[in-house]
């Protein structure tokens, strides 16, 4: 097997073709390279387009996969990645295919018993999608961590599955940490699923929140919006155009004379509750005084509550405003924090006097179409102007700062601008103040009660951390030989006491782990002899397919830090290491 | 070893159906077979299309068109040799999947994508009394159960998800949202080119409640109504009187002629029932040969409503793709005639067509017609991808929750095998999402909601020992044709039935061997002799000990819309009341996460200028203390 000395895995064709001994063709027919038209993958891609957007497959198909380790939880990973159109991946691994690989990883097969186990795994995962481009090194993970770190920088997100070693994390940590490339690393270890995300900075452009609460700027209306309202008079209208004003416009309609009557707008719970009475007494009535069912005006008065008074910054966006790297540019700041305090600028300034830009965009609602566009033309009216003031500032702070003033585009601060509200900054702990000295595990490991599978899922995940010390002591997984797995298993609960004393867990935390409690997690994991079951590969490998897609798409908030799944009880847990 | 022996043994000599081998289908297969299963047989009607390939990894652009119960079976034995898997590319509500064919199984795996099968095999499994796994998926939520025969709840336990479905009168006569221009459109295509289905009549109706004189509560009289297959009042030719497909016949499927009927003369038709436009905005007939002289540029003015997108609605950015454009008029026009012409010759050449979200030219002819009707009732057009995933009803997928999905099936499998009941849980996954760090740092979120299994419902129609119930029609005007379809296979989910009078005559009312061409099927159950008061005994000839006992209790006051009314359903003999589970909530989103995976589609579609009623869920109470985080509680409302 011919190892490419490349070190620079990318995407572009030219060095595709040149390293071309690594890559792997099987499965590249020509009927199917004819396919990769435009319309053919957005056939094939229409399922998932309908969840993340072209911008967001345009981004997972820009991105360089790194995953070490072609264990079925690896390449679990790889194929919910592959499938969807990922750019490119590199599998590092330096195994050869054993008997044991064909009873839990689908990406092996009887005949490559013997040969590299990156080879088979990268060959069978691009036989499932002729988009995606694939190479693989089989240099262990140790020799590349020390002799050429600089291999890993070149990946959009490294992850790191089924690493035995701490130590070796802890490596690869020190290398991706500095550099700010997301490392993901997991495991699915026996009956055991554990992800653990590290990203010093990671940028969400649409966090997609549940529950989210459109701001309609329905309590401070801009001058527009006024106009628009005004233009609108309720008593000089047919029955049908009555019932077909949009809903936005009876509220400011409402709200002005709400403030007339009473000298100010309804804030409290149950100021809104007679607002909504007196909204809704603003029906139409028939000649015999009842007052007619208008859909418009039910939808006004079931958003009262939710919509009236919400306008202003979300706390998430204050935060950002709030962070050092807002305040702190340099040539060197990222996009995203060049374009946070322009927007600050502008929200604190005379522009947004104390709003975010208008998003533009509105909810459904009942109305007539010309009513409607007119609405929808006046909020994306103002979603253009604000959008374009915003961008003032950040040419002026691109300026300032001595980059281009084109270093950031208008359609990149229509984005943000669009999704001011949205727009979220995560940064987890390094694995180093997890795995390495003065550990932040003690933190994350209290306020369970002994049912909790919170607290079940803490335990295992101590185990598992028992489990890398005696790999390390010893050089095997606990309970691999059936003659020493009860020893194995007293050992194990020795690592798991030291290491809770080591990292210093709670008075209540040592109390729950008791010594029986701890004696039988260690035989439970002993048991488990280091074997990989796939279903628990499966869950994890999709888990982390998720992660992975919402580092690289920038859509919804990756998990932070830590989750651990208990296949027996199906519960999963997340802690933050 | 992660299982004990003796697990290890009954994986490995199980004999375990799976039915659907979709897109949770192919994980199921494959962590079967990785986890020790060796005796598999897999059904699935369905064959490969290019939409597939994003996840359903046992096939290749090169399987395109085969059937996926073949090519998964095939694939499997390239996995694992030793293993013995049978197919069946067919579907599985069929005579010869009886009871017996179920008996054969230790466990079957349901992978489906609908009720009405989903629902069938439920069935299947509760007469053969075999453990059942149920699960779905849908974007980034899924969820997985055990059914055990009258010791948990079964499918049908829980009422089904309300099926979005419109009154007649408003998709016919007073459209207001593009969906029931949509549905409207899939309609017309099946009278024209299709399997006509008299439910789904696209002329306009005279019967229209709203016809009556203040029409809001039903009291007033037909004051002013056009009769019945009469003239019209303004004398235009009625087009009421003759079927659509007989006039497209008539006229040799003349496209332009088409136009007319449907988009002038059906509207202004509508125009003269005046009272339908009292409070509404009245439609405009559309000139078709104004249209296609105008050139084309103008037409196709830029829609507002397809530009830029809300943040929470799938993120897509508009204008990339010429699928997302929105046409103008005259675009329109163009290619409902292209697409009449299209689907005429494929009508002489193969008979009767099956609407299909993948067939282009039926979705092209379904875009046109909806927006052309939109355009006529001053609604909102929108683009072909918009109306594909409307009307397709398409549900947005990806590998990694079906990944997860069927990890867990395999997880709920094994405690089966095992024997362990209490072992199997409802297990509910979302994806990790935003917690409110603010309010809550240090909360934990779970991505699953994992419950105990409920006890059966007291009274299900599936899973009752015996059962008789009651309901509300009326019996001089519901037609055994609508008894059938509506109360013995919707409501009682019978996939065969026989239905007689429970007396001594024992008449045959449904007999499931005329399949639905029995003589009588148009006449009223008055008809038969029934009246209030009389019961029906009704059997589904595909399950060999499910029988239901109805008694009619006629009712002439029941809602317009409504065509018949279940009372509570009660069982003989006694059944212990559910008691509370620790993760009591779970159900609730299992409810609502399973109306989303059934019912999908309808309810995410935005950016029109109308609707939202579903919405108001802001009130809702949080920061219950117990089991579940309120991140997983509150998952039904966005995805």
């Amino acid at each position: 097997m011919k190892r490419g000395d490349v070190d620079h895995p990318s995407a572009t064709a030219a060095e595709e073709a040149s390293s071309a001994k690594r890559q792997c063709t099987s499965g590249l027919s020509l009927a199917v390279v004819m396919e990769q038209s435009a319309d053919h993958k957005t056939k094939k891609y229409d399922r998932q387009l309908r969840l993340w957007g072209d911008h967001g497959q345009a981004a997972l198909e820009k991105a360089r996969v790194c995953l070490i380790g072609a264990t079925a939880t690896g390449t679990e990973i790889l194929k919910n990645l592959v499938l969807p159109g990922l750019g490119s991946f590199c599998i590092v691994d330096s195994e050869t295919v054993k008997m044991g690989d064909l009873g839990s990883n689908f990406f092996v097969t009887a005949q490559d018993i013997g040969g590299f186990r990156a080879e088979a795994a990268t060959r069978l995962l691009l036989e499932m999608n002729s988009d995606v481009k694939g190479q693989y090194m089989t240099d262990t993970l140790e020799s590349l961590v020390a002799n050429r770190p600089s291999f890993f920088q070149h990946f959009t997100i490294v992850i790191a599955a089924d690493v035995p070693s701490e130590k070796l994390l802890l490596d690869l940590g020190r290398i991706l940490w500095p550099v700010g490339i997301p490392l993901v690393a997991c495991r699915a270890y026996g009956l055991v699923g554990w992800i653990r995300i590290v990203c010093r900075e990671h940028f969400v452009t649409e966090s997609k929140p549940d529950n989210f609460i459109q701001d309609l700027r329905l309590d401070t209306p801009f001058p527009e919006l006024v106009a628009l309202k005004d233009s609108v008079d309720f008593g000089a209208m047919t029955k049908k155009a009555h019932s077909h004003v949009p809903f936005v416009i009876i509220l400011l309609a409402f709200l002005e004379k709400w403030k007339t009557l009473r000298g100010s707008l309804p804030t409290t719970y149950q100021d809104k509750v007679k607002f909504r009475e007196f909204v809704d007494e603003g029906r139409l009535k028939n000649d015999d005084g009842i007052p007619l069912a208008e859909e418009n005006f039910e939808e006004a008065c079931k958003a009262v509550v939710k919509t009236v008074g919400v306008s202003k910054v979300p706390d998430e966006i204050e935060r950002l405003f709030r962070d050092p790297a807002c305040d702190n540019l340099t040539i060197f700041s990222p996009k995203f924090w060049i374009v946070i305090r322009a927007i600050r600028d502008f929200t604190v300034g005379a522009e947004g006097a104390g709003h975010l830009p208008v998003s533009g965009a509105l909810p459904d609602m009942f109305s007539d179409t010309e009513s409607f566009v007119h609405l929808q033309n006046v909020y994306k009216a103002k979603a253009d102007s604000d959008a374009a003031a915003v961008y003032a500032k950040v040419c002026q702070l691109n300026r300032d700062l001595g980059l281009s003033e084109d270093f950031i585009s208008l359609s990149e601060v229509k984005y943000y601008s669009r999704n001011a509200a949205f727009l979220r900054c995560v940064r987890t702990t390094s694995l180093e103040e997890e795995l390495g000295e003065g550990s932040s595990v003690a933190a994350g490991l209290t306020g369970f009660s002994v049912d909790d599978p919170d607290f079940r899922n803490s335990l295992w995940y101590v185990m598992l951390r028992a489990v890398s010390h005696f790999h390390n002591q010893t050089g095997v997984l606990p309970g691999l030989e059936h003659k020493t797995y009860e020893e194995d298993a007293v050992q194990l609960k020795v690592f798991a006491q030291k290491f809770m004393k080591a990292v210093g867990v709670v008075d209540g935390f040592r109390e729950l782990a008791g010594d029986e409690v701890v004696a039988r997690y260690a035989r439970e994991v002993a048991r488990f002899g280091g074997e990989q079951v796939h279903s628990v590969a499966a869950f994890v490998g999709g888990t982390v397919g998720q992660e992975v897609i919402k580092l690289i798409t920038g859509q919804y908030v990756p998990l932070n830090n830590t989750l651990v799944y208990d296949a027996t009880a199906c519960t999963t847990s997340t802690f933050q290491f | 070893m992660a299982f004990d022996p003796q697990t290890a043994h009954s994986i490995a000599t199980a004999k375990v159906f799976m039915v659907g081998a979709g897109g949770i289908g192919c994980e199921l297969l494959k962590n079967l077979l990785l986890t020790g299963f060796r005796d598999i047989q897999l059904i699935d009607l369905d064959t490969i299309e290019v939409s597939n390939l994003n996840r359903q990894f046992l096939f290749r652009s090169e399987h395109v068109g085969k059937p996926k119960a073949e090519i998964a079976a095939q694939s499997g034995l390239e996995l694992c040799p030793e293993a013995k898997i049978t197919f069946y590319h067919e579907s599985v509500i069929q005579a010869k999947f009886n009871v017996k064919f179920f008996s054969q199984f230790d466990l079957v795996l349901n992978a489906l994508d609908n009720a009405a099968a989903r629902s069938h095999v439920n069935r299947m499994c509760l007469a053969a009394d075999r453990p059942l796994i149920e699960s779905g998926s849908s974007g980034y939520l899924g969820n997985c159960k055990a059914i055990f025969k009258g010791k948990t709840e079964c499918f049908d336990c829980q009422p089904p998800a309300p099926q979005k479905t419109f009154p007649g009168c408003t998709i016919r006569n007073t459209p207001s949202e593009p969906i029931h221009c949509i549905v409207w459109a899939k309609h017309l295509f099946n009278q024209l080119f299709g399997e006509a289905d008299p439910d789904q009549d696209v002329s306009p109706n005279t019967a229209d409640p709203s016809l009556l004189v203040d029409g809001q509560n039903g009291t007033g009289h037909h004051n002013g109504a056009p009769h019945q297959n009469g003239s019209s009042p303004t004398g235009i030719a009625s087009t009421v009187a003759i079927s659509t497909r007989e006039q497209a016949v008539s006229c040799g499927y003349n496209a332009i002629t088409l136009f007319e009927k449907l988009f002038r003369d059906d509207i202004a038709y509508l125009l003269s029932m005046e009272k339908l436009w009292e409070k509404r905005r009245k439609p405009v007939v559309l000139d078709v040969q104004a249209i296609l002289r105008e050139p084309q540029a103008i037409l196709q003015e830029p829609q507002p409503l397809d530009s830029d997108r809300s943040n929470g609605d799938g993120g897509s950015t508009a204008g990339d793709h010429e699928d997302k454009r929105v046409w103008g008029i005259g675009e329109n026009a163009r290619v409902f005639i292209r697409s009449v012409r299209g689907l005429k010759a494929s009508l002489e050449k193969l008979g009767n067509l099956v609407w299909d979200k993948d067939d282009e030219v039926a979705m092209d002819f379904v875009t046109a017609v909806a927006n052309l009707r939109s355009s006529c009732f001053g609604i909102a057009t929108l683009s072909r991808y918009d109306i594909k995933q409307m009307a397709g009803n398409i549900i947005a997928a990806v590998a990694s929750t079906n990944a997860i999905v069927a990890g867990f099936i395999i997880c709920n499998a094994v405690q089966v095998l095992r024997g362990n009941q209490s072992g199997c849980y409802n297990i509910i996954t979302r994806m990790f999402r935003d917690a409110v760090p603010a309010t809550a740092p240090k909360r934990r979120i779970r991505t699953t909601g994992v419950s105990r299994l409920d006890v059966p419902r007291p009274g299900c129609v599936s899973c009752s020992e015996r059962v008789e119930i009651g309901i509300k029609l009326r019996i001089a005007s519901i037609t055994v044709k609508e008894f059938e379809e509506k109360v013995v296979k919707g409501y009682l989910k019978m996939s065969a039935p026989d239905v007689e009078l429970d007396d001594a005559s024992g008449k045959i009312i449904i007999s499931s061997d005329d399949a639905g061409e029995g003589k009588n099927r148009d006449k009223p159950l008055a008809f038969f002799g029934i009246q209030d008061g009389t019961r029906l005994k009704c059997e589904d000839s595909l399950l060999d000990d499910y029988e239901v006992t109805v008694t009619l209790h006629n009712d002439d006051h029941l809602a317009e819309d409504t065509l018949f009314l279940p009372l509570d359903a009660h069982v003989e003999g006694e059944l212990a009341q559910p008691t509370v589970e620790p993760f009591e909530q779970a159900k609730g989103i299992k409810r609502k996460l399973e109306e989303e995976i059934l019912t999908p589609g309808m309810s995410g579609n935005k950016r029109v200028a109308l609707l939202a009623s579903n919405s108001d869920a802001a009130s809702e109470p949080n920061g219950n203390g117990n089991g579940l985080s309120e991140d997983v509680i509150d998952m039904s409302h966005r995805f």
